[in-house]
This record gives C-alpha cells, sequence and structure tokens, in this order.
C-alpha cells in the first residue's frame, strides 16, 4: 500500500544553517496494516508524514501509494490517502455536518450530506452535526477531524499524534476506532510519542531519531534488539542519545 | 469538469465563512452605508438651516407676489422688509426706495436667485435672469463625487489586502489550511478558490456602494466605477495571499503593510498619470477619479496578477 524509499528532506534555518530532518528513511505499510512511527519531539516523524501525504517535496527518495507514484502524481496520490496533521483544525464557523460534507463533495463522494452523516454518527458526534465547530471539545473537535479524513474511503491513513489532548476515554474510542479501519483493509502510518499506544494497536513499529530510522519491526522484536527490557526502556535504549 | 466542480465547492465553503464572520460583512457593508448616513445628516442640516422660503416684500405688488409663490417662495407682505430683514427674521426681502426695487438677502442661493429675476422680469429691465430648474444634478458635484469614490474605492482595496493576507493566517491559525492541501485538488485551486470568493465578497460590498452613492450623489460611469474598485480589490486579495504565502514564521503584519504600501503606491500612481494608470491593475482605480476607466490591458494584467498568486501559494504555502 504505501512504499517510500529513501526520502530526505533538509531545510534552512536562519540560527543553524541547513538542517536535515529526514535523512534516507525507507517505509513499507501493507494494507490492514497499523504501523507505528516512533520517536521523540523533532525527530522528523511530522516531516516524514507531510512528505508521503504529498504536502512537502523530499529533496530526494520515492513514495508510492497505491501504486501511484507519489511524486509524479500528487493528486491522484491524494485521493487514496488520508492525512491527518498533529494541529489539525477545523474552521470554527461552520459545523461538523458542513465540513465533512464540503470534503466529501470536493473528493466526489456520492451523496456527501448522508456520508458526512454516518460518518458523523459512527465516530460519535451525531449530537454535535449542527454545533459551530469552534463551539466543540478538544475531543469533539478530533473525532470531527477524523471523519473527515475518512469522508471518501482513504486507503491510507497518515495520522500525526491523533490522540493529543484527548481523555482517557477519548483516547480509547479512537485507538478501538483505528483497530476497526484497519480491519476493514486500511494501512494506517501512526505517529505518535506514546509507547502505550503503539503497544496497544500496532503491528510493526519504527524508531526515528534525527532523521534516520535507528529500528524498525515488531514490538517484540525492538524490545528484543534492545536486550528484552520494557519498551519504554527499549524505546531509549534504541535512541541511543 | 471536477475541478471545476471542485473550485465551485471550494468558493462556496470561503463565501460561506465570510458570510458568517461579522466583522467583515460589516465592514463590507459600512462605507457605503456611513456614507449615505453622513450625507443624508448634512442634507437634513442644510434642509432646516439653509432651506428657508420666505421672503418679504412691500405690500401693494400682487402679481409679484403672486408669481413669487408660484415659484415656491413663501411670500409675507409687510410694511418693511427691510427692518425685518436687518432683524434676520427673513433671509430676504423685496422694497422699493423712489419707484426702485431693492433685493436684500442674508443668505445667496437658487431662492434668491429666482425672486431677483421676477423682480427684473417685473420691472421689464434692461437684462433679465434666467434660473431654469437643472435637468440633472449640477456638473460641479460630479468632480467631488469622483473624489470620494475614489476614497471608497482605495477602502475597498484596503480590504482585499486584509482579506487576502488575514484568510491564511486565520486558516494557518486554526489548523484547517494543512487539511485543505492533502485535500486531492491542485493547490493553485484552493488559492483561486480563496482570492475568487474573497472578491465577490468585495464586489457585492462595492456594487452596493457604487449603488447607494448613485443614488444619492448620481455617479458618472457607475459601471466602470464597479469594474476599476472590484479589479483592485481582486489585485490587493491576490497580493495579500502572494504575500502571507511567500512568509514563513512572520506574523500578519508584515504581510498587511508592504500590500497596503504597494496598494496605495499603485492608486496614487494611477492618479498622477491616468493615461498610464489605466491600463495597469491598481493604478487603474486612481486613474478612474481623473475619468479614465481600466483598459483591456488592465483586465488582461489583473488576471495575470491572480495567476502569480495562485503560483506563489501553490509553490509556497505550508
Amino acid at each position: 500500500m504505501l512504499n517510500a524509499q529513501g526520502l530526505r528532506r533538509s531545510f534552512q534555518d536562519p540560527g543553524r544553517g541547513t538542517v536535515i530532518a529526514v535523512d534516507g528513511l525507507d517505509l513499507q505499510v501493507a494494507p490492514g496494516e497499523i504501523y507505528g512511527l516512533l520517536g521523540p519531539n523533532g525527530a522528523g516523524k511530522t516531516t516524514t508524514l507531510r512528505m508521503l501525504s504529498t504536502l512537502l517535496r523530499p529533496d530526494a527518495g520515492s513514495v508510492r501509494i497505491d501504486g501511484v507514484d507519489a511524486l509524479a502524481q500528487p493528486v491522484l496520490a491524494r485521493a487514496r490517502l488520508a492525512y491527518v496533521p498533529a494541529e489539525a483544525g477545523l474552521p470554527p464557523r461552520l459545523s461538523p455536518a458542513e465540513t465533512v460534507a464540503l470534503f466529501a463533495r470536493i473528493q466526489g463522494v456520492q451523496d456527501p450530506k448522508r456520508r458526512a452523516t454516518e460518518l458523523l454518527e459512527r465516530l460519535g458526534a451525531a449530537s454535535f452535526l449542527n454545533t459551530p465547530c469552534g463551539q466543540l471539545s478538544t475531543g469533539m473537535k478530533r473525532r470531527v477531524i477524523l471523519a473527515r479524513a475518512l469522508v471518501h474511503d482513504p486507503a491510507l491513513l497518515l495520522l500525526d499524534e491523533p490522540t493529543d489532548g484527548l481523555d482517557v476515554g477519548g483516547r480509547r474510542q479512537i485507538l478501538d476506532l483505528l483497530e476497526e479501519l484497519a480491519a476493514e483493509g486500511r494501512a494506517i502510518v501512526l505517529s505518535s510519542h506514546i509507547l502505550s499506544e503503539v503497544e496497544r494497536v500496532a503491528q510493526r513499529a519504527g524508531v526515528v531519531n534525527h532523521g534516520r530510522k535507528v529500528a524498525e519491526g515488531t514490538l517484540k522484536e525492538l524490545q528484543a534488539k534492545a536486550g528484552n527490557v520494557a519498551l519504554d526502556e527499549a524505546f531509549l535504549a534504541l535512541l541511543g542519545d | 469538469m471536477g475541478w471545476l466542480r471542485a473550485l465551485l465547492w471550494l468558493i462556496q465553503a470561503q463565501l460561506l465563512r465570510i458570510a458568517r464572520e461579522g466583522l467583515v460583512v460589516r465592514a463590507l457593508a459600512w462605507p457605503g452605508l456611513l456614507t449615505a448616513l453622513t450625507l443624508a445628516a448634512s442634507s437634513a442640516v442644510v434642509l432646516a438651516f439653509y432651506a428657508d422660503k420666505a421672503i418679504a416684500i412691500e405690500p401693494g405688488h400682487p402679481e409679484i407676489v403672486l408669481e413669487l409663490q408660484e415659484k415656491g417662495l413663501q411670500v409675507q407682505e409687510v410694511g418693511d422688509p427691510q427692518a425685518l430683514l436687518e432683524a434676520g427674521e427673513v433671509p430676504r426681502a423685496a422694497w422699493t426706495v423712489d419707484h426702485h426695487w431693492h433685493l436684500g438677502t442674508l443668505r445667496a442661493g437658487r431662492l434668491t436667485l429666482t425672486s431677483e429675476a421676477t423682480l427684473r422680469q417685473h420691472i421689464d429691465a434692461n437684462w433679465l435672469l434666467r434660473t431654469p430648474k437643472p435637468g440633472g444634478r449640477p456638473v460641479e458635484l460630479r468632480a467631488t463625487v469622483r473624489v470620494l469614490m475614489g476614497m471608497l474605492g482605495v477602502l475597498f482595496a484596503l480590504y482585499g489586502v486584509v482579506f487576502g493576507a488575514a484568510s491564511l493566517s486565520r486558516d494557518r491559525a486554526d489548523g484547517s489550511l494543512e487539511a485543505e492541501l492533502a485535500l486531492p485538488v491542485p493547490r493553485a485551486l484552493h488559492s483561486l478558490a480563496r482570492t475568487l470568493s474573497a472578491s465577490l465578497a468585495l464586489g457585492v460590498g462595492v456594487a452596493l456602494t457604487v449603488g447607494l452613492l448613485d443614488a444619492m450623489l448620481g455617479v458618472q460611469q457607475p459601471g466602470a466605477w464597479i469594474a476599476a474598485v472590484s479589479l483592485a480589490g481582486v489585485t490587493t486579495t491576490a497580493l495579500g495571499q502572494a504575500w502571507m504565502s511567500a512568509v514563513r514564521g512572520e506574523s500578519l503584519t508584515g504581510p498587511l503593510s508592504r500590500g497596503m504600501t504597494l496598494a496605495l503606491g499603485g492608486i496614487a500612481l494611477g492618479f498622477r498619470w491616468p493615461e498610464l494608470g489605466r491600463h495597469l491593475p491598481l493604478a487603474s482605480l486612481g486613474s478612474m477619479v481623473k475619468n479614465q476607466g481600466p483598459s483591456p490591458l488592465a483586465w488582461a494584467l489583473t488576471l495575470a496578477v491572480l495567476a502569480l498568486s495562485c503560483w506563489v501559494f501553490a509553490r509556497r504555502t505550508r
């Protein structure tokens, strides 16, 4: 479903000169798989996701999504994926129903209003269909953002800290939903620094630090690589800082 | 066809957001309403203090009285009209001294001239004064209306900078921009939708304002004014957006101030050199004050600015 090879991206920083945010990253995710992208803040996770979602053009490397060359045909690739940024927001004066239906219309979804309502109901936002998004709680906003991302039934989901700011209940609901979505055959890349979340839902994970992938495998393999310690200790050991 | 549909939906969504932002709607409505209210208040003051139709006249001249009344004056026949005038109780008075008519007035104006014309005709004077009712609005008002329209046009052009830059800044801040950019449409389409929706909203405000002023004062070439101000609005919206797209990590004030400075400079250029300005975006608004409407080249160059803005947005927006 997702095949990225040799991704590299650098930025010019006035204070630090050329900063290499991602350096030669490879990533493969199969349909139905949840892949955890782990790493400390500033490791390059968000830059990786932005490159995979075609929002940022890599300096080098290739990305194929569902067989489409995402660098050559970004619009076609975007039709196959959904990207939920860490700081994704909603237009405060539009309602969830309007926001999700707008995305459905632009994506060419049949009967967009009905699709929007169904998705919002499925995600537990049925009571807030017509409430301005600016008046929703953080948890409810997250659900609406997810509904908006799922409206065109994407094959690949790229999620950057999707549970950020949620309480325990909200977090559990989102993780349950991710498992359901993966069971439907979608490939999911879940970027997070919360190890317990990744441990719960991901089949495989990659650990990124300073823009490089320092380890990859199933969570058991990662633990084994670090000396069969607890996952958080394994994580720190793999980072090697 | 699919992209055109997507463009229309994006425009609709932007317009919906603009319509729900009370500040924007008020900003668009205020210039016309405020001007109309000011004009109405001024007219009321003029009518209250300067439209006194009274004239005092000595008794014994029923033909003159009748004629003055027919011409809309309120005639008071009094023994000493001059005393009444000097006491300030009437704005004009007519009396005779040794068979010579005297017309005294405290206030020049059309009614005083009408009184003079009536008296001259009555005594069969060597030269007569004609005061026909004007068929339209006075010519001298046209230049004033053009300046007023120019000022309102500048205001709308500056609004364009604010709309272009602030809508992008707002969407970056509330996190909705990135999600929209991840939609499967070319990035330039987002830019086009933003500029067109803001320009449409501006265009409605401009058309309402021109219509209101035309009804009150009479605007020469109202269509050309709507075109000139709208072209300036499209240009400034595109510039504001392009500038905001190009800056990274800079607040709204930098692009706003640069955009506004450029807009004012462009308009001033057209005001100073109207023959040249009518061919240029923005400058054609300044030229319009000098009665030179935008040329086809100005339209074409405005489209070029719009295309450039879309290109900058597609290349630089994060």
